[in-house]
C-alpha cells in the first residue's frame, strides 16, 4: 500500500511535477518544471520543438531520471513506484519503433499479456483501424499505421491515465480526427488524457486545460478561453541595466506573473503580467542594478500564437 | 511474470532474424558434416574406442566456432538495438522493470541458443546412429548441457556489449573484437606473457602451471578444458596434460566455475549498465 494515497489531495491530481530539472551534459532541457495534472481532465501539454515535451513525460514514465525534482503520477514516485504507474497507465511514446518482425496481433499480445488485461487483439484493432493488417509483420507498416497500433497498444486494459507524446504524427486530417475522437472516449469512460503536441489546433479542440512549454519551463497553463484572455494582459519588457548582478534573474523569476527571465549584456528581456511590471522594475533596483531604460512590448504570447496557429495551417494544407 | 512475457517476446522476435537463420542453418551443416568425416575415418571412428566420445572431441571444432557467432550474434542487439531505433519504449511503456528486460532478454535469446545448440547436436546423432548403434548417452548428454552452458556465455557475452553502447553499428563492431581476442587474441597474450616469464614463446620441456591456468581462463579455454575432463573420467586414453596431482585450481571443476563466471559477470554488467541509463 502507498502512503500517497492516503493524501487526499494527491488522489484529484493524477499528474505532479515539482521544480524538475534535467540536464543531459550541458543541454538543459527540463528548468525547474511544475505541472498538475487533474484527474479526469484532458490536458494539452503545448510547445515547439525541442521544448522538452518529450523529456517531461520521458521523466513520468521513468525513461529518464531527473537532474533534480519530483515527479508524481496517480500519487506514485515516478523513480520508486514506475511499475506500479505504469501498470495504469496507457503510454503512446515518441520517437519509438514497432518491432519489425512481429506482427500487429503479436504487439498486442505482448501488451495484454503484459498488463494481464483480457482485451480482445481484434476489438483493439478494430477500433484503431488497422484490423486488416493484424497478421502482418509491423516492419511492413506505414508510418500512420504504426502511430495506430501503438495507440492501441496504450488503449490496452483500459488505463486510468494516458500519456500520448505527440500522438498525432503521422497520420493524416482523418486519422487525426479519428484520434481525437477516441481521446474523447477516453476521457468520457473516466480516463485521464495528457497529450503532447506542438500545434495548438489539435489540443485546443479537445483539452480542458493546456500548458504551455518552451525552453523547459512552463510558460502559461489554462483553459483555452483563459490563455486567450490573458494575451492582452501580458507584455514583454526589455529592460537596460547596469550593475546587474549575476544572479539577478533569480530575483525576478519568482516573482507572480512573471513566466520568463533572460539576461544578455545589459539587457533584461522579461515575460510577465500587465501589473506586475511595476513589482518587477522595484525588484531590479532592490537587488543593486540600475535601471537606464525601458521597452514594452505587448505580443509576446499573441506571437507565440501565431507560431502554433501557423503550423497548424501548414498541416492543413 | 513480466520476465516471462520479455523472454517469449524476445523468442519470437529474434527466432524470426533471417541472419540468425542462415548461421544456425551453417552451423548445423557443418556439424552434420563433420558427424559425416567421423564416420568415414577407420582409425578414429568406431573401434578405436567408444563412438560417441571420440565424436565429441570431433564436434569441439563447429562447436567452438559457431556457438560463439551465434552467441554473439544473439546478445549484441539487444540492448543496443533497441535503444537506436527506440523500440524499447514500447516495451518498458507495459509495466516491467529494467531487471525484467535485461534477464527476460537474456532468457529469450539464451532458449533460442540452445534450440540451435540442440539441433546441431541432433543432427550429428541422427548421422552417427544410422550407421552405428553404439553410445554412451551419459557422456554425450553432458557434453550437450556444457555446450548450452558455453552457448549461455556468448549470449551473456553479447548482452553486455550490447549494453555498452547506443549505437547498433558500435555494438557489431564491440562483438567482432570480443570474438577475436576470445578467441585468438587470448592464445597469443598467453604466448607473449610465456615470452615475458619464462624466456620463450612456448613452453619447452613441462607447461608451467601458470600458463595452464591461464590458457583455460578464456571461455573457450575453460570449455575445452571441461570436456577433457569427461573424456578423462570415462576412463579414455586421452592425452591430457593435467592429472590429478596437479595443482586445484587447474582442475576441470574450476574450469566449470570459470564458465559460470563468464555468463554471470557480463549479464551483471548488462544489468548495471541497463538500470542506470537514460533511454
Amino acid at each position: 500500500m502507498n502512503y500517497y494515497h492516503t493524501d487526499k489531495t494527491a488522489a484529484m491530481v493524477s499528474i505532479a511535477m515539482r521544480d524538475v530539472t534535467k540536464r543531459f551534459g550541458s543541454v538543459t532541457a527540463l528548468d525547474s518544471l511544475d505541472l498538475s495534472v487533474h484527474s479526469g481532465e484532458i490536458y494539452g501539454f503545448l510547445g515547439p520543438n525541442g521544448a522538452g515535451k518529450s523529456t517531461a513525460i520521458n521523466v513520468l514514465l521513468d525513461f529518464v531520471r531527473p537532474t533534480s525534482g519530483q515527479a508524481t503520477v496517480l500519487g506514485y514516485d515516478s523513480q520508486t513506484d514506475s511499475t506500479e504507474i505504469r501498470a495504469r497507465t496507457g503510454v503512446l511514446p515518441d520517437g519509438y519503433q514497432l518491432y519489425s518482425r512481429l506482427t500487429g496481433r503479436e504487439h498486442l499480445e505482448y501488451s495484454i499479456a503484459s498488463r494481464a488485461a483480457s482485451d480482445d487483439p481484434d476489438a483493439i484493432l478494430e477500433r484503431v483501424g488497422i484490423a486488416e493488417a493484424a497478421d502482418r509483420r509491423a516492419g511492413g507498416y506505414s508510418k500512420g499505421m504504426a502511430q495506430r497500433l501503438a495507440l492501441g497498444m496504450a488503449l490496452v486494459g483500459d488505463p486510468e491515465l494516458l500519456i500520448l507524446d505527440e500522438p498525432s504524427t503521422g497520420l493524416d486530417p482523418a486519422g487525426a480526427r479519428e484520434m481525437r475522437t477516441i481521446i474523447e472516449e477516453e476521457a468520457a469512460r473516466g480516463a485521464t488524457v495528457f497529450f503532447s503536441s506542438h500545434i495548438l489546433g489539435q489540443v485546443e479542440a479537445v483539452c480542458d486545460r493546456v500548458g504551455i512549454l518552451r525552453e523547459g519551463s512552463l510558460i502559461a497553463e489554462d483553459t483555452i478561453d483563459g490563455l486567450k484572455a490573458s494575451i492582452d494582459s501580458r507584455s514583454t519588457i526589455e529592460v537596460t541595466v547596469e550593475n546587474a548582478p549575476t544572479e539577478i534573474e533569480r530575483e525576478i523569476r519568482p516573482i507572480h506573473g512573471v513566466s520568463s527571465v533572460e539576461l544578455s549584456d545589459s539587457t533584461l528581456t522579461i515575460d510577465t503580467t500587465d501589473d506586475a511590471k511595476m513589482t518587477v522594475l522595484q525588484a531590479i533596483e532592490s537587488a543593486g542594478a540600475t535601471v537606464k531604460n525601458v521597452q514594452t512590448d505587448d505580443s509576446s504570447l499573441e506571437e507565440l500564437f501565431v507560431a502554433y496557429t501557423s503550423d497548424e495551417s501548414e498541416v492543413a494544407q | 511474470m513480466s520476465l516471462t512475457r520479455i523472454a517469449k517476446k524476445d523468442l519470437r522476435d529474434t527466432s524470426r532474424s533471417r541472419m540468425l537463420g542462415v548461421v544456425v542453418v551453417l552451423y548445423v551443416l557443418f556439424t552434420a558434416g563433420v558427424a559425416y568425416i567421423y564416420t568415414l575415418v577407420p582409425a578414429i571412428g568406431p573401434g578405436a574406442g567408444e563412438l560417441s566420445l571420440e565424436l565429441i572431441s570431433f564436434l569441439g571444432a563447429p562447436i567452438g566456432l559457431f556457438v560463439p557467432i551465434i552467441g554473439l550474434l544473439l546478445g549484441f542487439n539487444a540492448i543496443a538495438g533497441e535503444l537506436e531505433s527506440g523500440s524499447i519504449k514500447l516495451l518498458l511503456s507495459e509495466p516491467h522493470t529494467r531487471s525484467d528486460v535485461v534477464f527476460g532478454k537474456f532468457v529469450g535469446r539464451f532458449v533460442v541458443m540452445t534450440i540451435a545448440t540442440l539441433l546441431g547436436f541432433i543432427a550429428a546423432l541422427g548421422i552417427v546412429l544410422t550407421l552405428y548403434t553404439e553410445l554412451s548417452p551419459v557422456v554425450y548428454g553432458e557434453y550437450v548441457l556444457l555446450t548450452v552452458l558455453f552457448g549461455g556465455v556468448y549470449v551473456s557475452l553479447g548482452i553486455a556489449v550490447s549494453s555498452l553502447t547506443r549505437s547498433k553499428t558500435k555494438a557489431t563492431a564491440g562483438v567482432v573484437g570480443l570474438f577475436v581476442v576470445l578467441n585468438w587474441g587470448w592464445g597469443l597474450i598467453g604466448l607473449l606473457l610465456h615470452r615475458v616469464i619464462e624466456g620463450s614463446f612456448i613452453p619447452l620441456g613441462t607447461v608451467p602451471a601458470w600458463y595452464q591456468f591461464f590458457s583455460q581462463g578464456s571461455p573457450g579455454g575453460a570449455f575445452s578444458r571441461v570436456s577433457n575432463a569427461m573424456l578423462d573420467l570415462q576412463g579414455q586414453a586421452q592425452q591430457i596434460a593435467v592429472t590429478a596431482d596437479d595443482p586445484w585450481f587447474l582442475q576441470w571443476y574450476v574450469a566449470l566455475a570459470i564458465l559460470f563466471i563468464w555468463m554471470i559477470v557480463p549479464l551483471a554488467i548488462g544489468y548495471l549498465r541497463f538500470q542506470s541509463m537514460d533511454i
